[in-house]
């Protein structure tokens, strides 16, 4: 089971496309997992996650090292072939060191 | 549930407004007439794009300010501008996006929008789209424009 997180600047326009969006990758990949919503804000505070997809403006790290990539291609469509690739990459690599 | 509600009200175009905060607050005064916002909503607006800044480099260049709170009922605006107005990129990359259309959205429960978010989201890669929004001559013809492709996802008022 693999916990996600998905982190925009409000909460609103881009955590919900997103979020659908990986939702979907999981579930056409039969991958068991949780997606839960934070702010950018927040980034930094996180625990028991294990991967931050970030949608927005941001230089924030987690201070449990938690692993943070940049989710946008999945909002505009730019680019969203590589970043799935990517995201089911390191999916399997977390599941894989379990 | 799930709609976005909007009105020809709602559809500025080639608007001189050389300010960003100018322009936001023209169409939040509109929205706030409509009984969309409360007054509180414009500097909510501005504080959060300020803070998260929403320009995106589409095929027309575009700027998407969104917030939730002070909003009555869920909508979405839009502004084409004579002149570009920078923004600064979503994606926090360096330089600014000369913005030619402003989609102005109240988003009040997103999970039950998803659907018309989606859709709109991959519209703002859609450069015909983009294009006939520019290109609309007048409100009534912007808002058909919309209601084709939105069809059932939004409420005219």
């Amino acid at each position: 089971m693999v916990r996600l997180v998905v982190a925009c600047g409000g909460g609103i326009f881009t955590t919900t496309v997103v979020t659908d969006k990986i939702k979907e990758i999981l579930r056409e990949n039969k991958i068991q997992g949780t997606i839960t919503p934070h702010k950018i804000t927040e980034i930094a505070q996180i625990t028991g996650e294990d991967l931050i997809v970030v949608t927005g403006k941001t230089s924030a790290t987690n201070k449990a090292g938690i692993p943070v990539i940049v989710g946008m291609a999945l909002f505009t469509g730019m680019g969203e072939e590589e970043f799935t690739e990517e995201l089911l990459d390191r999916i399997r690599e977390i599941e894989r060191s379990r | 549930m799930g709609k976005l509600n909007t009105t020809s009200e709602l559809m500025f175009l080639q608007v001189s407004e050389e300010s960003k905060e100018n322009l936001i607050c023209k169409i939040c005064s509109r929205a706030e007439e409509k009984g969309y916002v409360t007054s509180k909503f414009a500097e909510d607006l501005l504080s959060r794009e300020a803070e998260f800044p929403t320009g995106l480099n589409t095929p027309v260049p575009i700027a998407i300010p969104h917030i939730g709170t002070n909003c009555n009922k869920s909508f979405f605006s839009f502004a084409t501008l004579k002149k570009p107005i920078d923004f600064e990129n979503m994606d926090g990359s360096e330089g600014m996006v000369p913005v030619r259309i402003v989609f102005l959205f109240g988003i009040v429960e997103p999970e039950e929008q998803v659907g018309v978010l989606t859709k709109i989201s991959k519209l703002f890669q859609d450069k015909d789209f983009l294009e006939k929004i520019y290109e609309s001559l007048n409100p009534n013809e912007a808002l058909k424009i919309v209601k084709d492709i939105l069809g059932g996802m939004v409420d005219i008022d």
